[in-house]
């Protein structure tokens, strides 16, 4: 073990213990040993010069991984290992060579406390196989499990219906999905996954992307001069980076509205859908802006009809902490908001610590879903 | 395809449909907080950043206006700029500070002037115009108590202090916050209490004392009452014996010539310890000390009579530790030690829960020593947490038996530190929640407990006061207080 050496690229405040033998064929009892090892080195290493080492979990991480996505998510886990310490399980399925079976080797990742006065460090289990030995994965996950804490499954496979998968998501007390993962609308599992587990197990970190903008959206209401718009809004333009098909947020933030704004259903035309309100019709619009760099949302645009006439445009683009509100109509207005963009690894904490079965988005899924099926004409 | 949590918009929506449960925490009411006080420390230190961490995770109503009034002369953009400086650098160029700065009034005003009050009753119902507020009040106590008597009496003399209505839930409400100390001794907190009286009614104050809004003193609560394997051994015939310690290993500092007036038995004694001490439950031998010069983590500290402010003949006490009595039931026969003191050798604050042995010591006959007690420390500040020490079976051939220990921190279980005890006991007052707030007949028991001591001390029976050198655990006195009971300290 290289106890303490070697800060994560990047993250200079993350340091890195790594277990002696590196990765070996899987053995439960000798990675449950390679941790002893670990701690029991890392508690011989001078105070002095580290400071002293807590050992933390509140969950069991369970990570798989796609080679396409790991240099990128790697960083992401890192982080939510600090704002959540947690034993993390990192699944590398088909990676090794054909006849290398299932391995493992063992690691801490840790973090220096505010302040200082030492580092909290959380388990990682590394476990990598070849194609034959896929299946023997879960089992492998439940051997390691830490018994008395909550099983998380972070589901990033952007493929669905893979067996061994499934089975992780079995033995998981929380699952989080990302329907953006799976953003060509033709597969919709992880909606269908809310609906059949329900809100309570299963998340959607797009929904979770929303939040910002669904929070700007009721704060404009707030402000009593507006809130009678709501009543004879007619028209919302949804923009969304990129082109094509709309992105799971925008169906969602559809969704949404309908939701809360009890609107009816009537129908697709060219592109645009079609709701009925207590006072006419109302038209939605998803459009791709064109710019490039994801697939987030980045401008809304409602118009309300007389007698209470509101034409407004919210825009935000990338990590930028404001939003811009213009007002043509009842008067000229132009204001920065403040906008909640999280990163990434502050969102998955943020539904980690949710416990509570969300209606608004079960809600907005069920609408979402048939208005995607109506769109394709299904 | 409506859902059960969309309204129907046949009529001019009343609420706004688009702010469901999931982007609202807890519902607060849009209101006017007066600070009074507003150029004190303790706006600067605690309340305004309390007030603006709130607003950043959207706790505070977005209608909400805050508003300063002190003496200095002063006006709105001079304010938030005075306050944007109370805030982390990069947090005061954010643009939730210049949404929270939008929120930000400042009326200058003399706390002895009637006027002052009609005028801050004027700018208070203009905000209410302006910014769709129900006419809702929080009026926060800022100032040393010698103004209290003033600012109440205006208060209600100009109609601000609309008493609460029991029967219509919806009807504008007016709350005062009130800062500890809750007035000296009992005489003076009596007659606070009744000058509080003649303004607000009993529901509308909020007697504040920060060691209740802290996470881990309600965390006591919640320990005790929530958890089957501890509830059932909460009293005498489980628990040997409480030790609860506040220790700062600060000195007096910039406040000499209030402490010396009152000494550690009104400063810590009488409100946070108490405090602790009702929430652990629901009194004989004291000793008390005051600090000589020393040292203090190294560094060379004066003793308390040579620090700036204090007389050089004072007799004040820096130190108390008290063996106390609960006389009911549950606690009958178990000592509570209470110890509080300056210039210890650090900060730290707990309770520590002594349990009793088992009846009969079965490993001694085989060669052990006398087994030490389950301890169950509830750790107030810092390091924020629980542990539970237990006898262990040390490896070996031997049979020896180590103390071991299961450890919670806040910050390694959820992987942050507990909020700031301001930001939950504001969000409270504005949801009407009295919960973590004193109430008169609370503070007039304490006080009727520490005037009992206070009294004592001024006939012949009074305690000689004791000496410690600073950056020591106290006086050897205090430790015989504990080994009459062949008890001891446990180390903080």
């Amino acid at each position: 073990m290289n106890a303490l050496s070697a800060p994560t690229a990047g993250l200079s405040e993350n340091y890195v213990l790594d277990a002696p033998d590196g990765s070996r064929p899987f053995n439960a009892t000798a990675i449950e040993s390679d941790l002893r090892a670990m701690w029991k080195r890392a508690g011989e290493t001078d105070p002095s010069k580290a400071g002293a080492i807590y050992r933390a979990a509140l969950s069991n991480l369970v990570v798989p991984l796609d080679p396409g996505l790991e240099s990128k998510l790697m960083p992401v886990l890192v982080d939510v290992t600090r704002r959540h310490p947690s034993r993390l399980f990192t699944i590398e399925a088909g990676v090794a060579p054909r006849g290398a079976g299932l391995r493992a080797r063992v690691g801490a990742l840790c973090h220096r406390r505010n302040g200082g006065g030492g580092l909290v460090c959380c388990e990682q289990v590394i476990v990598q196989s070849d194609s034959a030995s896929i299946p023997l994965i879960p089992s492998a996950i439940r051997s390691l499990l830490i018994g008395d804490l909550p099983t998380v499954l972070l589901d990033f496979q952007p493929e669905q219906d893979l067996s061994w998968v499934s089975e992780l998501m079995d033995m998981a007390d929380l699952i989080l999905e990302d329907s953006c993962l799976n953003e060509s609308g033709n597969k919709r599992g992880v909606w269908k996954l809310v609906e059949r587990e329900g809100s309570g197990k299963v998340h959607d970190l797009a929904w979770a992307r929303l939040a910002p903008w669904r929070h700007v959206l009721a704060e404009v209401f707030d402000m009593k001069e507006y809130l009678p718009a709501l009543k004879t809004l007619r028209r919302v333009e949804i923009g969304f980076a990129g082109t094509g098909y709309p992105p799971p947020p925008a169906w969602l933030f559809t969704g949404w509205l309908a939701t809360r704004l009890a609107w009816t259903f009537q129908g697709v035309d060219r592109g645009e859908i079609r709701f009925r309100s207590g006072s006419g019709d109302v038209t939605v619009v998803m459009r791709g802006t064109g710019s490039r760099g994801g697939r987030a949302l980045e401008r809304i645009a409602i118009r309300s009809d007389k007698p209470h006439p509101l034409e407004m445009e919210i825009t935000h683009k990338g990590r930028d902490v404001t939003a811009t509100i213009v007002t043509g109509t009842p008067g000229a207005r132009r204001a920065d908001v403040p906008f909640g963009y999280r990163e990434f690894a502050a969102c998955i904490v943020g539904e980690l610590h949710r416990h509570a079965p969300n209606r608004s988005l079960e809600d907005a899924v069920r609408v979402a879903e048939r208005l995607m099926s109506e769109w394709r004409g299904e | 395809m409506s859902a059960p949590g969309g309204l129907a918009l046949t009529s001019e929506p009343a609420v706004n449909p688009l702010r469901d449960e999931s982007l609202t925490l807890k519902a607060t009411d849009p209101c006017c907080i007066v600070v009074f006080g507003a150029t004190g420390d303790l706006t600067h230190r605690k309340l305004i950043p309390a007030l603006f961490r709130l607003s950043k995770q959207k706790l505070l109503h977005p209608r909400t206006a805050i508003v300063g009034f002190a003496r200095r002369q002063l006006d709105s953009d001079a304010f938030r700029e005075e306050m944007r400086r109370t805030v982390p650098g990069s947090d005061g160029a954010s643009p939730e500070w210049e949404r929270f700065a939008g929120s930000l009034f400042y009326q200058p005003g003399v706390f002895e002037d009637p006027e002052a009050f009609r005028a801050l009753g004027r700018v208070l119902t203009g905000l209410d115009e302006k910014r769709g507020i129900p006419g809702n009040r929080l009026f926060y106590l800022a100032t040393p108590p010698s103004e209290y008597a003033a600012l109440l009496a205006n208060i209600g003399a100009a109609g601000l202090a609309r008493r609460a209505s029991r029967s219509d839930a919806s009807a504008p409400w007016s709350r005062v916050i009130i800062e500890k100390p809750f007035g000296h001794d009992l005489k003076s907190a009596r007659k606070l209490n009744a000058l509080v009286h003649s303004v607000f009614h009993e529901s509308q104050v909020y007697r504040i004392d920060h060691y209740l809004g802290k996470e881990t003193v309600q965390n006591i609560l919640v320990f005790r009452l929530s958890n089957g394997i501890f509830e059932p051994l909460w009293n005498n015939r489980y628990v040997e014996q409480v030790q609860i310690s506040v220790a700062e290993s600060v000195g007096v500092e910039t406040r000499a010539a209030y402490f010396d007036s009152g000494g550690i038995s009104r400063d810590i004694f009488q409100n946070h310890m108490m405090q602790l001490l009702t929430l652990t439950i629901v009194a004989r031998d004291i000793v008390r000390a005051q600090y000589v010069a020393g040292a203090v983590g190294g560094t060379p500290v004066p003793g308390y009579r040579e620090e700036p402010g204090v007389d050089p003949r004072s007799q004040t006490e820096t130190y108390l530790a008290a063996r106390i009595d609960v006389d009911n039931w549950r606690w009958s026969g178990v000592p509570f030690y209470l110890r509080t003191g300056k210039r210890l050798p650090k900060r730290a604050t707990e309770i520590a829960i002594v349990f009793r042995n088992p009846p009969y010591e079965l490993f001694r006959s085989a060669g052990c020593d006398a087994l030490q007690a389950n301890v169950l420390r509830l750790r107030i500040q810092p390091d924020e947490g629980i542990s539970l020490s237990f006898g262990s079976k040390s490896p070996g051939q031997a049979l020896h038996i180590d103390p071991v220990q299961m450890d919670f921190y806040y910050l390694t279980s959820f992987g942050q530190d507990p909020p700031d005890a301001y930001e939950r006991l504001l969000l409270d007052c504005n949801l009407g929640d009295s919960t973590l707030f004193a109430r008169r007949d609370e503070v007039e028991l304490a006080w009727e407990f520490v005037d009992g001591i206070l009294n004592a001390w001024r006939s012949d029976n009074r305690p000689p006061l004791l000496t410690y050198p600073a950056g020591t655990w106290g006086p050897p006195e205090a430790d015989e207080l504990l080994q009459r009971n062949h008890h001891h300290w446990y180390p903080l």
